[in-house]
């Protein structure tokens, strides 16, 4: 079920009257309820895959609650590295069986040896690999004894598919969602508005900003040999647009449908555009990826100790199994390769700790320097995004090629330019929304807060309306749900 | 909780009305390029607006034609007027069964066609209909039937325009509008037709490809020809021929 459709539309109120009607007091019954909606929003798509959902609740269940009756450290790990093989076997065989398989016969090939295999027709889970990171850390923590493993079943299956955020993040750790799940919730009326007023900046995001520029970034991209410079430079800026607006619309509509039902997600995005550097904008997007992989990966392999030739390794390993994390498909690689390359010098000469907050704190604007610097990182992290969003190495590489000729200066030279303009018009509101709230939660979280109540209303039925007027009629579904 | 629920319906109903005031300030004011959600095309191409103040003047018509611009472009009352058939076209750009649903249910009544011709092709089984519902609401007087089609399309465009059409209608903004017969390369003919400009043929290349039949569109077609079927069964000319690909869908 995608949460821009009529579908949800109607399923949201059904769920959350049940769930308020069970009242706080019967806890196990509202997260039974959940589990149940839950299901039912991923059977939506495909029920047979419930299956494997369930499949890797049981077994992280069980694993859980062995792991902390073993005091044999080799048993321990055993059971952390069935864990681990189930998880990512599922997660292998599904997502990356085929990359493997052409990759192992297209190898055999360079030597001169012809392997004969046909590919299967796998169809990737949606969601498979949030939901089997979420879970890892559950059977990690519980080995690394830093967290108690839970009783509660129905409890642990609900942290399991919470369905706001099971298709596409934020990926929780048990240390922050669990518990939730074990304590009552109570109905707060300002959580609730909070969380609507999230929901609504989401679909803003989803439906006006990030479906628009679909448009023109899938234009551009399928006939990028025959554009120009400009409109190739175009299609990058537009398509960082599109996967910022489509990512953070689906984190903030996750976090506020959450919080109607009284629970508390990690924040996903904090305007990483804005971010001064690498660094810092890898502090500020895919929050919860990026430090799963910095709590589970980078800091057991020694993080940024030791030697200046670890601190590479490990950097490297870290963007290119993100890279990885997010398609079978070399391109995912290289982007993860190119940020770890951007990233590399500020670790380096230890500058990768320089901007902690936010880009002109308290301040209207942001000083020329911050300016230029917000400008270079975004305009990296564009033409990172190209590998990201190309079907293949060659392509990007054209791409690049394509884009930076003398025609970078001349005219936009693709169809539709006046309704191109439109949307940049659009993107400009977007950008001072997110300006003015860049110190905040999201965006809107305080703006008209202090206002009288009909001009805060207001506020909103202009957001309301500006999503009737330029949204995408065309149900598109959100790009991560492919990962 | 209940300030909460008590609130939101609050809202929704403030957000209802003053979406309709934005909808009809931004359709007055904005220009056409801010609006890409309410197209609202009165006296656009295809003379929509004339062939509907023309069919409210006829009282019967030998042949009613229905269909897409097919239709409209090609069925020419003058050549049926030469053999003393009085005719009339009733067709519109991109027309799905849905509009040509509610153009019958409008006019049927008062046009009394002895025969009628229905143009579709795969096309009109395939297209959302949007195109035509937007011309039908923009060039015809907006009642009950406008929002039947509204609902059965469910899309934002259609109820965008629709809100503005209604807010034109019952103000009478329209009142003082006319169309131009001529208007680049077409030309009005009174009987619904639109003669255009002949043009240098450049021949299309058409690739095979798969359709996919909207099945509302079919449904509606059904009921279509079910209703004529009724009215008009003595008429020699009813004798309809399917395409193979939607005969199985159409009751014999």
């Amino acid at each position: 079920m995608l949460f821009n459709s009529i579908d949800f539309a109607v399923f949201l109120p059904i769920v959350f009257a049940l769930y308020w009607g069970i009242g706080g007091k019967h806890l196990k019954f509202q997260n039974l309820l959940i589990v149940a909606a839950s299901y039912l929003f991923y059977g939506w798509w495909d029920w047979r895959f419930l299956f494997l959902i369930a499949f890797s609740t049981i077994i992280d269940y069980t694993i859980g609650l062995l792991l902390v009756q073993k005091n044999n450290l080799l048993q321990r790990k055993t059971l952390l590295w069935l864990s681990i093989s189930i998880n990512l076997g599922f997660l292998g065989f599904f997502k990356y069986f085929n990359f493997f398989q052409e990759n192992f016969i297209d190898a055999f090939s360079f030597f001169g040896t012809k392997i004969n295999a046909s590919s299967l027709q796998i169809i990737l889970p949606v969601g498979i690999s949030f939901y089997t990171f979420q879970t890892l850390s559950y059977t990690i923590d519980i080995y690394k004894r830093t967290l108690e493993p839970t009783k509660n079943f129905i409890a642990f299956s609900a942290f399991v598919c919470f369905f706001p955020q099971l298709v596409a993040g934020p990926i929780e750790r048990a240390t922050q969602l669990l518990p939730q799940f074990y304590t009552q919730r109570t109905f707060e009326y300002q959580k609730a508005t909070d969380g609507l007023r999230q929901i609504l900046w989401g679909l803003f995001k989803k439906v006006v900003i990030a479906d628009n520029c679909a448009l023109f970034v899938n234009q551009i991209f399928d006939h990028y040999d025959t554009l120009n410079g400009s409109s190739l430079a175009l299609g990058a800026i537009l398509f960082s647009f599109q996967i910022y607006g489509d990512f953070s619309g689906y984190s903030d509509i996750a976090i506020g449908t959450s919080r109607l039902f009284g629970f508390h997600l990690s924040k996903n995005f904090a305007h990483p555009y804005f971010s001064r550097d690498m660094a810092e904008f890898w502090r500020r997007w895919h929050i919860s990826l990026s430090t799963w992989f910095r709590d589970y990966l980078y800091i057991p392999l020694g993080g940024s100790r030791g030697s200046t030739l670890l601190k590479i390794r490990n950097t490297f390993i870290i963007f290119i199994v993100s890279g990885f994390w997010h398609g079978a498909n070399w391109t995912f690689i290289t982007w993860g390769t190119l940020h770890a390359i951007f990233f590399l010098p500020l670790l380096l000469t230890n500058n990768n700790r320089n901007h902690i907050s936010n880009v002109a704190d308290h301040k209207i604007l942001p000083s020329f320097k911050e300016f230029i610097s917000i400008i270079i990182t975004f305009g990296l992290t564009s033409i990172a995004w190209i590998f990201f969003r190309a079907k293949s190495l060659p392509q990007a590489f054209n791409y690049i090629l394509n884009l930076f000729t003398t025609s970078l200066l001349a005219p936009f030279d693709f169809a539709e330019v006046p309704k191109a303009l439109v949307l940049l018009l659009l993107i400009g509101i977007f950008i001072t929304i997110e300006w003015i709230g860049r110190q905040n939660e999201y965006a809107i979280e305080k703006i008209g807060i202090t206002w009288k109540k009909p001009l805060r209303w207001l506020f909103y039925t202009v957001v309301i309306f500006a999503i009737g007027m330029f949204m995408q009629t065309q149900e598109t579904p959100f790009i991560y749900f492919q990962f | 909780m209940k300030k909460f629920v008590l609130s939101l319906f609050l809202f929704i109903a403030v957000a209802f009305f003053t979406y309709i005031g934005y909808i009809i300030l931004w359709g007055s004011f904005a220009p056409n390029a801010l609006k890409p959600n309410l197209n609202y095309r009165i006296g656009s191409k295809g003379h929509m607006f004339t062939r509907l103040q023309e069919v409210k003047r006829i009282d019967s018509v030998d042949i009613l034609f229905l269909g897409s611009s097919h239709a409209y472009r090609g069925f020419d009352p003058r050549i049926f007027a030469s053999h003393q058939f009085n005719t009339f076209n009733l067709g519109s750009s991109s027309q799905t069964p849905i509009q040509t649903a509610i153009l019958l249910e409008r006019y049927l009544d008062h046009i009394k066609p002895k025969s009628i011709i229905y143009e579709v092709y795969p096309t009109t089984f395939m297209i959302d209909g949007i195109e035509s519902s937007l011309d039908i609401i923009a060039n015809d007087r907006n009642d009950l039937l406008s929002l039947k089609m509204a609902f059965e399309l469910n899309h934002l465009k259609t109820y965008n325009t629709l809100i503005y059409g209604i807010f034109r209608n019952l103000f009478n903004l329209n009142t003082s509008f006319t169309e131009a017969i001529h208007k680049k390369n077409d030309t009005y003919i009174l009987g619904g037709y639109v003669e255009t400009l002949p043009k240098k043929f450049a021949p299309i290349t058409f690739s095979k490809q798969k359709i996919t039949l909207n099945q509302n569109h079919l449904n509606t077609f059904e009921a279509i020809i079910s209703e004529i079927k009724k009215g008009t069964s003595n008429s020699p000319w009813f004798s309809p021929r399917y395409h193979p690909a939607i005969t199985p869908a159409i009751p014999t």
